[in-house]
């Protein structure tokens, strides 16, 4: 699948900001990290993090895109997709 | 306090926000989509647990009615075993239907009434307690509460915003069912009994009605009629002239008259020094008081110089209103006939005060009562207000420990003493009044509790009470060893009582 590699700034602090909210203050995450990189990020924080998601970006995301959410990149590229950026 | 938590969903996201605070330990959780069969389980694992949290969604796994008649008898049948409290969230039961017409247009459901009537069953005989998850979904809507995707897929059918309002509604009954219960509401009169101030607008300029200014404080005046119904004693704090305020209530047709009030401090005096005198006249702690004005400074005054008392602000805005009427502080856990009779009792006891006044020797005086004392011996149906007298005597209590109705039970079955004491005279009858626990083994009596409510102090009755236990476990073979006591910061009047009665022998507790 191509993804697009224009990484929207602002969407990505919000979603390190949401990733501390769900995981704890901590956990700091750049566009390069993936879910079995950090201990924190397990099923029950993932959970947490998916409620974040889809509260602060009203994303109304398909099952089968929220399984397929295991990296920041994946998850900017989806909030981008949603709002309209991909090019 | 801590707790024991079952659910039918993952409850991770909640318990993480209800952790943040200190005194609530979460010790147990168990998640599970078989919950009837836990729930039949989980007798045996509350050692130590304060409170049981069972939170079941029926309106996300669309349970059916039988279903759901399992799980009201599973419910049931711990709440008989449990000696602790039960939170039980209300969306259990008629989970999928707002209301009780469910297919038919015309027509209540019967299977949903019957359904009711059970719940009701249950809330009588045991310390089950309903959190209200129906309000929360009113509040935010169905729509704003549920995220199905998330629920199927994890287990967890909530929201953010459903998550953040269902953790702060039970940290808030969690803490309600751990404390007492508030005694007294205290109000001021300007802006917040009517819109206006009474010495600047007079009796033409301030509003009390049904209009569009007046409303809110019409609705706010007669909210507190019904907690007064309810058994809270209402009182006047405020800073005006007495007669100005008398004669507003003679002459505006307000929901609240001028005698619906036990206590009124209208003067100019330092409003903290009014409710520390209120509460010496009512022979209640500070810590019973809700204080409720629109000044910020007043309030401010009463949270520095009494910061026992529980403030809070009445504004000028409906919804914020709404979220007053909802608070905690204004709840009960149940009614029983003492708290409706209370503020007749409160009453005559100030007619007995202005006899005390007139009257020289306390001898006499007692003896111009015509008290009447009547005690009964194991009797289960005291036993819900014996179990309050446990949770809300502070003051003559020999060793603060609150019993439930079924840990009463519990304490019958093992062939132990339960007296209760009614007490009466010729201004009234206050009701139960005490309890004495006796440990009974091996033909050897221990004198485990003895609780004087507050309102029996003063006269004399604990004497008449003990001797008349003494003389029944004479009758009975068994001979009193010992009598428990543990000093509090609260129990003077215990203490002295103790000091006096001979078997005595002070008892210090490890924990």
């Amino acid at each position: 699948m191509f993804m697009n590699e224009n990484i929207n700034d602002t969407i990505l602090k919000e979603v390190q900001q949401l990733f501390r909210q769900a995981m704890g203050n901590d956990v700091n995450v750049d566009i390069n990290t993936e879910k079995d990189m950090i201990a924190e990020w397990d099923s029950i924080n993932h959970l947490n993090l998916i409620v974040e998601l889809e509260s602060a970006f009203d994303l109304g995301l398909s099952m089968e895109e929220i399984e397929k959410l295991h990296s920041v990149r994946q998850i900017v590229a989806v909030i981008q997709s949603k709002n309209g950026n991909a090019t | 306090m801590k707790i024991a938590l079952i659910s039918d969903v993952t409850f991770e996201p909640v318990l993480k926000q209800i952790g943040i605070h200190p005194d609530i330990l979460v010790e147990k959780y168990i998640y599970s989509d078989q919950i009837i069969p836990e729930l039949l389980n989980i007798g045996d694992q509350l050692a130590g647990i304060d409170v049981l949290i069972i939170h079941v969604d029926s309106y996300f796994y669309r349970y059916t009615d039988s279903y759901i008649e399992g799980l009201l008898s599973a419910v049931k049948n711990i709440a008989g075993q449990f000696t602790g409290n039960i939170l039980v969230s209300n969306n259990l039961m008629n989970g999928r239907h707002g209301s009780l017409i469910k297919n038919n247009v015309g027509q209540f459901d019967q299977v949903l009434i019957e359904q009711g009537t059970n719940i009701e069953r249950l809330l009588q005989t045991s310390n089950v307690y309903f959190y209200d998850v129906k309000k929360l979904i009113t509040q935010i809507g169905l729509r704003n509460t549920y995220n199905f995707k998330l629920g199927f897929l994890y287990q967890m059918p909530y929201t953010k915003d459903f998550i953040t309002l269902l953790s702060t509604e039970l940290i808030s009954l969690i803490h309600f069912i751990g404390k007492q219960e508030k005694k007294a509401i205290f109000v001021d009169c300007d802006n917040t009994l009517w819109l206006g101030i009474l010495g600047e607008d007079g009796l033409e300029g301030i509003q009390c009605n049904r209009n569009a200014k007046g409303v809110l404080f019409f609705q706010f005046q007669e909210f507190l009629l019904e907690k007064k119904r309810e058994g809270f004693i209402i009182g006047l704090c405020s800073k005006n002239n007495e007669e100005d305020v008398k004669e507003a209530f003679e002459k505006l047709n307000m929901p609240l008259k001028w005698d619906d009030f036990i206590i009124k401090k209208v003067n100019w005096l330092n409003k903290s020094e009014n409710l520390k005198d209120a509460a010496k006249e009512l022979n209640i702690g500070l810590d019973s008081f809700i204080f409720i004005d629109d000044n910020e400074f007043e309030l401010q005054s009463i949270n520095t110089l009494t910061p026992e008392v529980y403030t809070l602000k009445l504004q000028n805005d409906y919804n914020t209103f709404l979220i007053l009427c909802d608070d905690y502080s204004f709840k009960r856990k149940r009614l029983t006939k003492e708290d409706l009779e209370k503020n007749d009792q409160y009453f005559a006891e100030q007619k007995r005060n202005t006899i005390k006044a007139t009257v020289q020797s306390f001898e006499s005086y007692l003896a111009t009562l015509a008290i009447k004392l009547d005690i009964t011996t194991n009797n289960i149906a005291d036993f819900s207000r014996l179990s309050q007298l446990t949770e809300k005597t502070n003051q003559f209590n020999f060793n603060k420990e609150t019993f439930s109705i079924p840990a009463l039970e519990q304490y019958l079955r093992q062939d132990n003493l339960i007296y209760g004491l009614r007490v009466a005279d010729k201004f009234g009858d206050y009701g139960l009044v005490g309890l004495i626990l006796i440990d009974v083994k091996h033909s050897q009596a221990i004198l485990h509790n003895f609780l004087l409510s507050c309102r029996a102090l003063g006269r004399q009755i604990e004497d008449d009470f003990f001797d008349f236990v003494l003389n029944d476990l004479n009758k009975r073979g068994l001979n009193l060893k010992e009598v428990l006591f543990k000093e509090t910061a609260k129990n003077a009047p215990a203490q002295t009582f103790f000091n006096k009665i001979n078997h005595a022998k002070k008892i210090d507790y490890a924990h």
